[in-house]
């Protein structure tokens, strides 16, 4: 029998009441993260598909397992971005969305939150590239940033991979994107370039350009093959600018320091960002463990250290999936002995330029670990001041993946105002 | 409430100044064109996504915390207009409107948000309105000299 872990069992009210400088818009953002969130017939009906974004395009899947057509997502009176997915009713106690005297409302146990707004559509999204791909198969978006995959399959889930990450379930949503709505596994460079010249000519709507991809460790070195190609896709997209660099940022593997130098002298990329997933050694090597068979994570550690030499210092971030490092019977036993691990070797990274912010963990029935919790709100909370505190006491933006141009970690959306 | 006065917000003979509060307590104020009185709504339309206006007024969202709005006119005028912020527009058609406009007016310009927010009070602060406050109000704050019978001409 394993032990339960000792959490946090404050609710929303009393989090708010014990950390009343924490921002309450971002607060209940993570909350909202955290239990998911319901739309009711009426909050549907109010969905119009010339002008609302819907879903679908997501690298990751969905919580009740539906891919199309809702609201993608939406935003908070304050400009916070609330990324979280469609959760069944019965699951999680999740947020209501409902239609009320023509406004979109959010609720909680029946009480009346605040007034929500669903995402407006790009001008792009419906047109075709000249091959006749659906441009929002090769650029899907979030409110102000251009969202591209190259290539959504990950190799870690193949034979020679080593495993997938735990949390993961990239390999099952492209199966379902595939077979529901056509989308590619690879993207064709010349549709790239033709989809952002499209996109750049809404004025006002984009202020980034971000591409991720599964890892792919095929190549004379390992990941070669994963370079070259973000190379073509990042030089086709630079086709589209006036300028050598463009304010981008590429979620990828931890790269050795040559690989990482191609990237930044032959393209127009400013930033880059490599998830280590969870930061503890132990840990990272049960959750990610092609993370840990190709690369390692002291190795990971070091060259993402090596690429603030060549991006330079506010330019080099990693992502962490919080609340898979308190699963068990693996994880911490208690969310105090998590964020004192995980912060301390945040602030060791950020010490060397490395900045980490942090993703809610949402369980995904596709997902290894989709049957197990998350974390409390009280720990995403503590986790979210914490980062944020790290990186003012190293003086480090974090301006490339913040509320704005990314919009999925809490603790970079409190670098706007603390 | 005051809408004439609000509606000074949209002459360009006024002087506009925002003053927001940072974290530290410390308020910040800072002359701002842009702000505009549409729709009963007052519309303050921010250039810079670092600016310290900006993270004020995210405070002042987050926290519920009030802003002021000095407005400075021709002859000794002005006004202190109270204003709660509502709602920060930082994407979308609406918010593109805006960049567009003023793009339009600015030529190659950005746009980092348009605040909308909600006036709460309008005072007059000019000085004849205030002296005349005083004086009908608060009879002791003066100077004896200025009532005595018998004045020294210089
Ligand atoms: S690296 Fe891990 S999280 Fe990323 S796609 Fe592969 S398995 Fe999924």
């Amino acid at each position: 029998m394993t032990a339960a872990v000792r959490r946090s069992t404050l609710s929303f009210g009393e989090v708010a009441a014990k950390y009343p400088e924490f921002p309450r818009f971002v607060m209940l953002k993570i909350d909202l993260h955290r239990r998911g969130v319901y739309y009711t017939e009426r909050a549907l009906a109010a969905v119009d598909p010339a002008r609302h974004q819907t879903g679908g395009t997501h690298i990751f899947g969905t919580r009740d397992g539906q891919l199309t057509y809702r609201p993608e997502a939406f935003i908070l009176r304050d400009g916070t971005l609330v990324l979280t997915t469609p959760t069944p009713l019965e699951n999680n106690d999740p947020y209501i969305v409902d239609q009320i005297g023509g406004k979109l409302i959010l609720l909680d146990k029946g009480q009346e939150l605040d007034e929500i707004f669903y995402w407006d559509k790009p001008d792009y999204y419906d047109k075709k590239t000249s091959r006749g791909v659906l441009m929002q198969n090769v650029a899907g978006c979030r409110p102000q940033r251009l969202y591209i995959t190259p290539n959504r399959f990950c190799h870690f889930w193949s034979e020679k991979g080593g495993g997938g990450c735990g949390f993961c379930d990239i390999v099952n949503n492209l199966k379902q994107q595939r077979a529901e709505i056509r989308m590619p596994t690879r993207l064709d460079p010349r549709d790239v370039s033709e989809t952002v010249r499209e996109a750049l000519k809404e004025k006002g709507r984009f202020t980034a350009v971000f591409l991720t991809s599964g890892s792919d460790f095929r190549g004379k070195k390992p990941f070669d093959r994963e370079v070259d190609y973000y190379i073509e896709i990042l030089k086709a997209i630079g086709e589209n600018f006036a300028t050598e660099k463009f304010p981008s940022q590429l979620l990828c593997t931890a790269l050795s320091k040559d690989q990482i130098r191609r990237l930044h002298d032959e393209t127009g990329l400013t930033s880059i960002t490599m998830d280590i997933e969870v930061l503890n050694e132990r840990l990272f090597d049960i959750v990610c463990p092609g993370k840990a068979k190709w690369i390692g994570y002291q190795e990971w550690k070091r060259r993402m250290i090596d690429a603030v030499d060549i991006f330079g210092p506010n330019r080099v971030g990693t992502g962490i999936v919080s609340g898979v490092e308190l699963v068990p019977p693996f994880g911490f036993p208690s969310e105090d002995e998590a964020l004192t691990a995980v912060l301390g070797e945040a602030d060791e990274l950020a010490a060397q330029g490395v900045g980490t912010v942090n993703m809610i963990w949402v369980p995904r029935s596709g997902s290894p670990l989709g049957r197990h919790k998350n974390a409390s709100l009280e720990y995403y909370v503590r986790l979210a001041q914490g980062l944020q505190a790290i990186r003012r006491k190293h003086g480090l933006e974090i301006d490339f993946d913040d509320y704005r141009r990314c919009g999925n970690h809490p603790d970079s959306d409190l670098a706007r105002g603390l | 409430m005051g809408n004439e006065i609000l509606e000074l917000l949209n002459d360009e003979a006024s002087v506009k100044i925002l003053v927001t509060v940072d974290e530290h307590g410390l308020p910040h104020p800072a002359v701002k064109s842009s702000l505009r009185y549409c729709g009963g709504e007052v519309i303050y339309l921010e250039y810079l996504e670092s600016s310290r206006t900006n993270r004020g007024m995210t405070r002042s969202l987050w926290y519920e915390k009030d802003v002021v709005i000095l407005l400075a006119r021709p002859g000794e005028k002005s006004f202190v207009i109270v204003a709660h912020p509502v709602r920060a527009l930082v994407c979308g058609k609406e918010f593109q409107r805006y960049y567009e406009e003023v793009q339009r007016e600015r030529g190659d310009f950005d746009l980092a948000a348009v605040w909308i927010m909600k006036p709460l009070a309008v005072t007059d602060q000019s000085l004849d309105v205030r002296v005349a406050e005083e004086t009908a109000r608060h009879p002791h704050f003066m100077h004896l000299d200025r009532l005595a019978k018998y004045k020294e001409t210089p």
